[in-house]
């Protein structure tokens, strides 16, 4: 008797964990607050401008350029949501369903979103315009420090640098224009207002680089290849060039070397990636945190704080500021 | 038509899902009673750790990871045998193996974010070309194991009896090690390594609470399978959810449901 009711108590809280386990999911995966807020505006928009132009973005950089270049005339949907990784998603129906009736769509490329076959197979049926990033700028291989020998794959973290952001934008733009041809002045005006604002914060690196006493960074995630490259700064990473992969002892030894040796007194975090090899490093070398943004998605801090790729990229060239010319 | 069959990709993932459906628990219950019922996360790993030597000596990832497939389930049947009170010991060897050699190759190259675009499979996004391979593997799969059904069956409970009685325990053992290896790291590309897994166990887990006999447990865990993966995926279509997951849950929920009506009738 008694077992059995311990059994009953035991089948019942699973049950109960496990439809709140729904519950939580429903929220990360629909990403409901960003869609609903555009369903909004559109609503309220319908009388004047029919039919949005849909757009949906792989992850949240090109979530934010489509919406700064479309403005109201475009309803855009990201389907990555905030905070968790492009690697370990999978789409859910809703967001095929979307997918089959949408506009435009825009993704990363470079293995970053490994479903994206299955996903452009499905468009190829349909009449959307497919912006592929990682075609529009110059890629960067991995320099594998440790081995010579290169496999020829690509670093996938091209939004990273404003100069890309700014020619992957204007082929949001220009995509927009071939949709929608009678509002083109609008989107080729918010283009031009955005080209203004990431030109600045390409100038700001450059200034900050003059003033700089140093070169090299040390960071936790090697996702800021594309930036380090074009204003000449080395980026040495702790764990390698994944976030899910171990570092070696020996690594560990190095950059501890690296750290006294070139007197760094530095290390740059991640909102996202596993922070605790880093801090280790930290108390071993005494570096001091400080974080750099790779734009990947937006925490909720961050959302409720109305960040952007533009506001986080002005706070990256503080940190590097204080890192490289302080 | 109601909404949801409206989609190509909802019709393949019905039809793709329904023949996973019956192929895993229809080797999974085999496995369950030798004690294997891990298997699907040891050869996965296992496959990881040969996606990421392919990626590094530039030969077929996918080959690779079948290959090496193979190979660790001829390992899991060997120290199956060593270890034959504990055959679970087998897979507990096989998967740290994998982890170990992927964490390496991984670290070693470049691999990184690649090996999982090679590994990445979802039932809702099912290609048609996808769709052919899973039809023949199921097919196959399906002849096979009817076909040895009655041999499987009596190697599954007693192997020496088995080959006293006459069966030809080894060539059954070596088609079946083959069939499994060959299945798993087939559909974890298709439809994810995660609805593989637990389709192999889950639904076998639940007809043995039934606690009637082979063929009706047989019989009746092919059925939980089916209903898990429609009703999942209806599920996951209506409430927006990843649909791997879903499915896992649903066959979870009808194991609790089954569990606790069998306890309450017993009493």
């Amino acid at each position: 008797m008694k077992n059995r009711r311990l059994f009953m108590l035991i089948a019942v809280l699973t049950i109960a964990v496990a439809f709140a386990g729904c519950g939580n999911g429903t929220l990360q995966t629909g990403d409901e607050g960003q869609i609903d807020e555009n369903r909004d505006e559109e609503v309220e928009k319908v009388e004047e401008i029919p039919d949005p132009i849909k757009v949906i973005a792989s992850f949240y950089p090109y979530y934010d350029f489509a919406k700064v270049i479309g403005g109201d005339r475009v309803s855009v949907k990201q389907m990555v949501p905030d905070g968790a990784d492009p690697h370990s998603y999978e789409p859910s129906p809703r967001d095929l369903v979307e997918l089959e009736k949408t506009d435009v769509f825009i993704y990363n490329g470079l293995d970053m979103e490994p479903w994206i076959d299955g996903v452009l197979n499905m468009l190829e049926n349909t009449d959307a315009l497919i912006i592929n990033a990682s075609e529009l700028v110059e890629v960067r291989e991995y320099h594998d420090h440790d081995h010579d020998h290169d496999h020829g794959e690509y670093d996938p973290h091209i939004w990273t640098d404003p100069m890309n952001a700014m020619l992957i934008s204007e082929k949001i733009s220009i995509v927009l224009q071939e949709k929608d041809l009678d509002n083109s002045q609008q989107y080729q005006g918010s283009f031009e207002e955005f080209e203004k604002k990431l030109m600045e914060i390409h100038h700001s690196f450059e200034e900050m680089m003059q003033e700089a006493h140093t070169d090299i960074i040390l960071v936790s995630h090697s996702a800021f290849g594309y930036l380090a490259d074009r204003h000449g700064i080395t980026e040495i990473t702790v764990t390698g060039i994944s976030p899910h992969a171990e570092p070696n002892p020996g690594r560990l030894a190095e950059l501890t070397k690296i750290a006294r040796e070139y007197d760094l007194e530095h290390i740059f975090f991640e909102t996202l990636a596993n922070p605790r090899t880093a801090e280790v490093l930290a108390e071993e070398a005494g570096l001091e945190p400080l974080m750099l943004y790779n734009v990947e998605g937006l925490t909720k801090e961050q959302k409720e704080a109305g960040e952007n790729y533009v506001s986080l990229m002005k706070k990256n060239v503080e940190a590097l500021r204080k890192a490289l010319a302080e | 038509m109601p909404e949801i069959l409206q989609y190509g990709f909802m019709q393949r993932a019905f039809l793709a899902g329904v023949v996973v459906a019956l192929i895993c628990p229809a080797i999974g219950i085999f496995l369950t009673l030798r004690r294997l019922s891990m298997i699907g996360d040891t050869l996965s790993h296992v496959a990881l750790a040969g996606v990421a030597g392919g990626i590094l000596l530039n030969f077929y990832p996918i080959y690779m990871a079948l290959i090496l497939t193979l190979l660790a389930s001829f390992g899991i049947e060997l120290l199956r045998k060593e270890f034959h009170q504990y055959a679970e010991i087998s897979l507990a060897v096989v998967l740290s193996f994998g982890i170990g050699l992927a964490t390496i190759l991984i670290s070693l190259g470049g691999a990184g974010a690649q090996v999982f675009s090679y590994l990445f499979g979802s039932v809702t996004l099912v290609t048609s070309r996808d769709m052919l391979s899973i039809l023949i593997l199921g097919a196959i799969i399906m002849a096979t194991v009817l076909f040895y059904y009655r041999q499987l069956f009596y190697m599954a409970f007693d192997e020496t009896a088995a080959r006293l009685a006459g069966v030809p325990v080894k060539r059954i053992n070596m088609i079946f090690t083959i069939l499994v290896a060959v299945t798993i790291s087939i559909s974890m590309r298709i439809v994810g390594i995660l609805m593989v897994s637990s389709l192999m166990v889950i639904p076998v887990a639940t007809s043995l609470q039934l606690k009637k006999s082979f063929l009706v447990t047989f019989i009746a865990s092919l059925c939980f399978g089916l209903i898990s993966v429609l009703a999942g995926l209806t599920i996951s279509f209506y409430a927006s959810l990843a649909p791997g997951g879903t499915i896992v849950m649903t066959s979870v929920g009808i194991l609790i449901i089954v569990a606790a009506i069998q306890r309450l009738m017993s009493n």
